[in-house]
């Protein structure tokens, strides 16, 4: 069963062409990472499947059906760099968003789940890179979503907290979830996804597993990715990650 | 770090049912009051500045208007209007600026959550911290001021504080979304000022320039002064602590109601101006 789809999505900014004629669907189960340079569009391919923007043309489903609305309770999002209130305690931060679906996990057992515990009456403001990151995390989880989207998760985390991030994801998709994240970490997405689609230029230029990809460790991945986003990238290596 | 074993998030154990809107609201009201007091310079501004202002110009003064007024009942007006006023402007007006300018509502709307759930929230925890003001305005007033009022007359008053939150919150969220985020907090002070002193919640208009005097009668905030004094004095200690002359009730709530109404549109066209600009 298809979980989400993209279809010839364009996405339009003035100047800046974010998409050019997307194209990716995940099937349900998947772990599928999205990989590409500054400006290839992943941040982007997030917002559309949010329902956050709309995009200039093209087709964009999520459980089949328009982003947005009743479908945000059935997915778990961490957005790239996002704004959390300062003066919210983690807890309570963690108990609002759950009170936004129609089943959530128990505030208590979410927090030990992301290694949030002992910082559960701390304000968002004294948190560290990582425990942010890892409290994004427990939003996400919180509501026991059926697809979680993840733009850069990983992104501030020390490898002990990766490790436990990546368990928990692996543990949601083992209960039927399905996992769509962005990530520069072409070791990560090589160790952790089903499956690899790279994008540059707004558009898809691989999308296969990553032992394909690298044709069965032959080829040194890094080369590999190097060599698809130079030929194909037709976008802004630089600033915002459109 | 603390090492945690891995759980299934869909597993039935440890799950929690939620209720409807009505739920998250109130859970949005609850978290919202609990950080509003855990933030001292909120709390303090907000809450605190009106009782210890009323504490130092209002229980000294043992003045008594021409219609037999006190003018420590006087001040327990002007202090829990300029209270009420502070907080809906600074509530909504610079904290949902803040709000916006960091992201959280970007992030919020990615989330089940409405973002209008979140505005209700400032709205009912305004109205809590309204609350807050006009008991301990009224306490330190009766107790120290030896302020008699009839428990009706307490009751009123304290009912079109509570109202003023709701009157002027459209103000506060018209400053947040018509504002630039970082603007907003310079924006609310400039507008709130002005408004205090040409509304005569600190001292008589004729004692001000003219021009403020004509002003005045422009200004929501000054229409709302009119009706909360004419809960406690009658129209001459009105006239004369106010140094305006006063118009019959109705004149007064069509102005109150009517920039409520236009500050409410303006604030909901500028937040959906914002999300169809966000959303391209």
């Amino acid at each position: 069963m298809t979980v989400l789809e993209l279809r010839d999505v364009r996405k339009t900014y003035p100047g800046v062409d974010a998409l050019a004629g997307l194209d990716v669907s995940v099937a349900r189960g998947e772990i599928v990472a999205l990989l590409g340079p500054n400006g290839a569009g992943k941040t982007t391919t997030f917002e559309l499947l949010l329902g956050l923007i709309r995009p200039t043309s093209g087709d964009v489903r999520v459980f089949g059906q328009e982003p947005g609305g009743r479908v945000r309770t059935r997915i778990g999002a961490m957005l790239q760099a996002a704004g959390l209130p300062d003066q919210l305690q983690v807890r309570e931060l963690v108990r609002l968003i759950g009170r936004g679906y129609p089943t959530a996990v128990r505030v208590d057992e979410v927090l030990a789940r992301t290694s949030l515990t002992k910082r559960a009456t701390r304000t968002v403001k004294s948190l560290s890179g990582g425990e942010r990151q890892r409290l994004l995390l427990a939003l996400a989880l919180v509501g026991t979503p059926e697809l979680l989207l993840l733009d850069e998760p990983t992104a501030a985390m020390d490898v002990a907290s990766r490790r436990t991030f990546w368990e928990q994801a692996r543990a949601s998709v083992a209960d039927g979830a399905t996992i769509l994240f962005a990530t520069h970490d072409l070791t990560e997405a090589a160790a952790v996804a089903d499956r690899v689609v790279v994008v540059a230029g707004g558009r898809v230029v691989a999308d296969t597993t990553p032992d394909a990809l690298t044709h069965h460790g032959d080829d040194d991945l890094e080369e590999v990715f190097l060599a698809l986003t130079n030929e194909s990238s037709t976008a802004a290596d630089e600033g915002d990650d459109r | 770090m603390t090492t945690t074993r891995p759980t299934k998030p869909g597993s039935a154990v440890g799950q929690v049912r939620n209720g409807g809107p009505l739920g998250l609201v109130t859970l949005s009201a609850i978290t919202e009051v609990r950080s509003k007091l855990r933030t001292p310079e909120f709390a303090i501004g907000a809450v605190a500045i009106p009782v210890l202002l009323y504490a130092m110009f209002g229980l000294p003064n043992a003045s008594v208007l021409p219609g037999g007024t006190p003018v420590t009942t006087a001040f327990v007006v002007s202090m829990m209007a300029y209270g009420v006023v502070s907080l809906a402007i600074f509530t909504f007006g610079e904290d949902v600026a803040k709000d916006r300018g960091q992201g959280w509502l970007r992030t919020l709307r990615a989330t089940p959550v409405p973002v209008w759930t979140y505005l209700a929230g400032k709205v009912a925890s305004a109205v809590v911290l309204a609350a807050l003001i006009v008991v301990a305005i009224g306490v330190l007033a009766a107790t120290a001021g030896g302020v008699r009022l009839d428990p009706s007359t307490w009751l009123a008053l304290g009912a079109l504080m509570i109202a003023g939150v709701l009157l002027f919150a459209p103000l506060g969220f018209a400053i947040a979304f018509l504002v630039r985020p970082r603007a907003a907090a310079v924006i609310a002070n400039l507008i709130f000022l002005p408004l205090a002193f040409a509304s005569g919640f600190f001292m008589p208009l004729g004692e001000l320039p003219a021009i403020l005097g004509d002003i005045a009668r422009f200004l929501p905030t000054f229409h709302y002064g009119q009706l909360a004094y004419a809960v406690v004095m009658p129209a001459e200690d009105v006239v004369y602590w106010t140094g305006a002359g006063t118009s019959p009730a109705w004149v007064h709530l069509i102005w109150v109601l009517g920039s409520a109404v236009v500050l409410g549109a303006a604030a909901l066209i500028a937040a959906r101006r914002e999300a169809v600009t966000a959303r391209g």
